[in-house]
């Protein structure tokens, strides 16, 4: 496990955002200090994901990405150390619902896994859309419209799934990178994924060449806590994140890994 | 047309004058008028391709559906290429609406609409994360009119009836209608003003297998055994002779092992709904009453004025009431011996198609939104000329039901409109929420969905025709009666988000028989009662909770209607009742 206490994104932020996180940072550890949110600093969370850039994935920095920063700065400012571990899905699923002190993120807040945790939510809000390529000339207005065309999908995530349930051609694949490469090859007529994966995957790409079509889905992604974890962690956790939602620390995250 | 004409006076004497800025600004809004124009041309065209292809059937003529969409068109006109996004819960009529009326809605208007469809859960989430986190997520949802209570209170949803009289006026439909929807009362704050819009409605009712209850020799063996018919049982005693002649008696029907009762266990927010969606009212736990019993409702809290005072006994509630207690042993007790072994294991989805299979007689707690799934052709529940086997009828009631209390559960899955959405955005929204509500579209809908909210559809020869095929939903709609003793959480659930998620939680410990049907329902009701306090703290407003102080059970329990004491005969004679006295339940 990796430990964390504070985590940032200098390698990517620019100087103006850099200082906001300074500023949010100073504040929210500041307020960690002050507060007494009625449980000891001594525990060490262990927050458990998985590789999904650009949420969460491995660097040469560490464990990085969007959801790495919130979590990060949402137990920095409840004064609260945490440990990182990337781990497939159903591992870390079974891992946070047996182990004390452990929580996943950012996943999905559905009702089959309402009962098995506790929640801290939304730490991140995305929106999952169509692509196409520009040269293609698709016309898409409802998921109907989709119905003749082949789709690639990051196989078993919640986008797939939902393509899935509305018997769409949707085809996996086990890197959504892959998705952008056979797009451009015409291999596939439409890429379903999140705009926030869209837009950091083709960073370095010829990004202009793509369109998006429509927007389908809006996720709510979470921290879901082993379920012996104190209320009171989580009601605390809860209140500070809705303070990051409202000065602004969630933009300022989420915009780093935009463009 | 006769702003055009000025426009192209203005221009054209610009042009004489000279006036460069003038001139180029004139011909530039020219353009963009003829543009638009020309849109507006399409989307005319379009209409009539939509009316000839899907909206062939309706309540009012072709020429009155035509001037429908003609308003719609104009307008919709300052929000043309604008994109809207709404989300409901994942049932037939909302994938109707996201599928075909989005794309309808969008050609004829050219309002690009979104129309995301999830879990009911979901949607509720989604809603008061935009509410907590005050982003513009949606620009509407449909959502349960069981929110009512909350909407009122939070003051964070748009008041429809003010927005109809002013700031949506321009683009409120002339023909809505809103008296020819039968849940609108559902939708109303105590202040008589609207808060949403209905779109689709349900119910949840009795549904058992006809062919198996006429058959002679099934009569004849349930008469021998219990001492009356066999038919749609009036009592909880009738279900539980109906449950235990089936599963114990009978056996097997063709071969086939059947079960005499259905239902659901699973500890998910599903559970929660079993019980909230008046099951408690069902037993006769509350007081008279309609819509949801008063002082006490349907979930056990006392109100008085309209401030909720508690759910315990203790303070003056029925949530862990002996009329509540009853009404979980039962649940429990019929789960396990009754119902197919997988039944504990099944969620509120999984329940609702299972009697499809063809192998239970009845259920007493069945929603008739999974009507549309059980009429399909081909199923083993349907006669080869597309009849069904089955019937829906009014549900048994528990020993402590008094008449003038409400009869079971109905709601609405409305449109309801954050204040936080920007105008703009509410406007083009509102436009779509008319348009998948309006009497060009309405009609063909509720064919597809059988959800209705409109007398006018419910009326129509169309309805009629379809009757025999949909065992007894038309005739529970065209009830007056019915309209009126089925019905939603009401009022007095302050905070339905925050309170709700209390049902399935408790009610799972004693399901699982980590704590007996009393102890699951005593913490319940305290977490009930610490959940209104917390409201109370966090709240203000003339309907704001306002705890009572504890006091002697035996004190409430001892004062005239809800809570009840303990009857001394739980177990009644069943009654069954005839197909005369059906009809005049309906009537």
């Amino acid at each position: 496990m990796q430990k964390v206490d504070v985590h940032f994104c200098w390698k990517k932020c620019s100087f103006t955002k850099v200082i906001g996180l300074f500023v949010l940072l100073v504040i929210s550890l500041s307020s960690a200090a002050t507060k007494d949110d009625g449980y000891s600093s001594s525990v060490t969370f262990h927050l458990l994901t998985e590789q999904i850039p650009p949420y969460s994935f491995k660097s040469e920095n560490g464990i990085e990405g969007a959801g790495v920063d919130v979590v990060t700065q949402l137990f920095s400012r409840a004064g609260i150390s945490v440990a990182f571990q990337i781990m497939p899905l159903k591992r870390a699923l079974h891992t946070a619902r047996k182990n004390k002190n452990t929580c996943i993120f950012p996943i999905q807040r559905t009702q089959e896994r309402e009962a098995a945790f506790k929640w801290v939510s939304p730490i991140l809000v995305s929106q999952a859309g169509l692509y196409s390529t520009k040269k293609s000339n698709l016309h898409i207005v409802t998921l109907n419209d989709a119905k003749d065309y082949v789709i690639g999908g990051y196989g078993g995530s919640a986008i797939f799934n939902y393509l899935k349930s509305h018997e769409l051609n949707v085809i996996p694949v086990n890197n959504d990178i892959l998705n952008f490469k056979k797009l451009l090859a015409d291999r596939i007529d439409l890429w379903a994924t999140d705009t926030l994966t869209a837009s950091y995957l083709t960073k370095k790409s010829d990004r202009n060449s793509i369109k998006l079509e429509i927007i389908f889905m809006t996720k709510i992604r979470a921290l879901a806590c082993n379920l012996g974890v104190d209320s009171e962690v989580v009601n605390a956790l809860q209140a500070h994140l809705i303070e990051m939602y409202r000065d602004g620390a969630l933009d300022l995250i989420i915009g780093n890994y935009k463009d | 047309m006769k702003h055009f004409l000025t426009l192209i006076r203005c221009c054209l004497g610009s042009l004489r004058s000279r006036i460069v800025r003038g001139s180029v600004w004139c011909v530039m809004t020219l353009l963009g008028a003829a543009l638009l124009g020309g849109d507006v041309a399409a989307g005319k065209k379009d209409a009539l391709r939509w009316l000839d292809s899907e909206f062939t059937i309706s309540t009012i003529s072709r020429d009155e559906q035509v001037r429908e969409m003609e308003w719609f068109i104009e307008a919709a006109r300052p929000y043309r290429g604008m994109n809207v996004r709404v989300t409901s819960e994942r049932i037939g009529t909302h994938l109707y609406e996201a599928s075909v009326l989005a794309k309808a809605f969008s050609e004829i208007t050219g309002i690009n609409v979104f129309h995301e469809t999830t879990g009911e859960d979901d949607v509720i989430k989604k809603l008061y994360t935009q509410i907590d986190i005050n982003r513009s997520l949606y620009d509407l949802f449909i959502s349960d009119s069981d929110l009512i209570g909350t909407h009122f209170r939070s003051q964070n949803v748009e008041n429809l009836s003010d927005f109809i009289a002013g700031k949506g006026r321009d683009v409120t439909l002339p023909t809505l209608d809103l008296a020819d929807f039968i849940g609108l009362e559902f939708v109303k704050g105590p202040d008589g003003a609207l808060y949403q819009l209905p779109d689709q409605q349900f119910a949840n009712l009795y549904w058992y297998r006809h062919d198996w209850f006429t058959r002679e020799d099934l009569r004849r063996k349930f008469k021998q055994h219990y001492g009356y018919e066999l038919g749609v049982p009036k009592n909880w005693s009738a279900y539980e002779d109906i449950a235990e002649f089936f599963t114990f008696v009978v056996k097997e029907i063709d071969g086939e092992r059947v079960y005499g009762h259905m239902d659901y266990g699973r500890a998910d927010p599903s559970l929660g709904w079993r019980f909230s969606d008046a099951w408690l009212a069902m037993a006769g736990a509350g007081d008279v009453g309609l819509p949801s019993g008063s002082p006490v409702n349907d979930w056990g809290i006392r109100t008085e004025a309209c401030r909720p005072v508690g759910a315990s006994v203790a303070r003056g509630g029925a949530l862990n009431g002996p009329a509540a207690v009853f009404s979980l042993e039962k649940y429990i007790e019929w789960l396990h011996k009754y119902a197919p072994q997988n039944a504990i294991t099944l969620n509120f989805t999984d329940a609702g198609t299972q009697p499809g299979k063809g192998n239970i007689a009845q259920q007493i707690f069945w929603y008739t939104a999974f009507t549309a799934a059980l009429t399909k052709p081909g199923l083993a529940v349907i006669n080869e000329d597309g009849t069904p086997k089955w019937r829906m009828a009014p549900s048994p009631l528990g020993p402590y039901w008094k008449a003038g209390m409400k009869r079971g559960y109905q709601d609405v899955g409305a449109w309801t409109m954050l204040k936080n959405t920007p105008l703009k955005q509410q406007k083009a929204g509102w436009l779509y929420a008319q348009f998948t509500v309006s009497k060009t579209v309405s009609l063909r809908k509720t064919i597809v969905g059988l959800t209705p909210i409109r007398v006018s559809d419910i009326n129509s020869n169309h309805m009629t025709l379809l009757a025999p095929k949909l065992a007894g939903l038309i005739e529970f709609y065209r009830s007056p009666t019915a309209r009126v003793q089925w019905t939603p959480t009401g009022l007095g659930v302050p905070d339905y988000p925050k309170l709700s998620t209390l049902w399935w939680k408790n009610i799972s410990l004693a399901v699982s028989g980590q704590l007996s049907e009393k102890q699951a329902l005593d913490k319940l009701a305290a977490e009930m009662d610490e959940g209104l306090g917390y409201i109370a703290r966090t709240s203000s407003g003339p309907c704001a909770p306002q705890l009572n102080e504890k006091q002697k059970e035996s004190f409430w329990l001892k004062q005239p209607g809800s809570p009840k004491p303990t009857r001394a005969d739980e177990k009644p004679t069943g009654k069954t009742m005839s197909n005369k006295e059906m009809i005049e339940i309906w009537e």
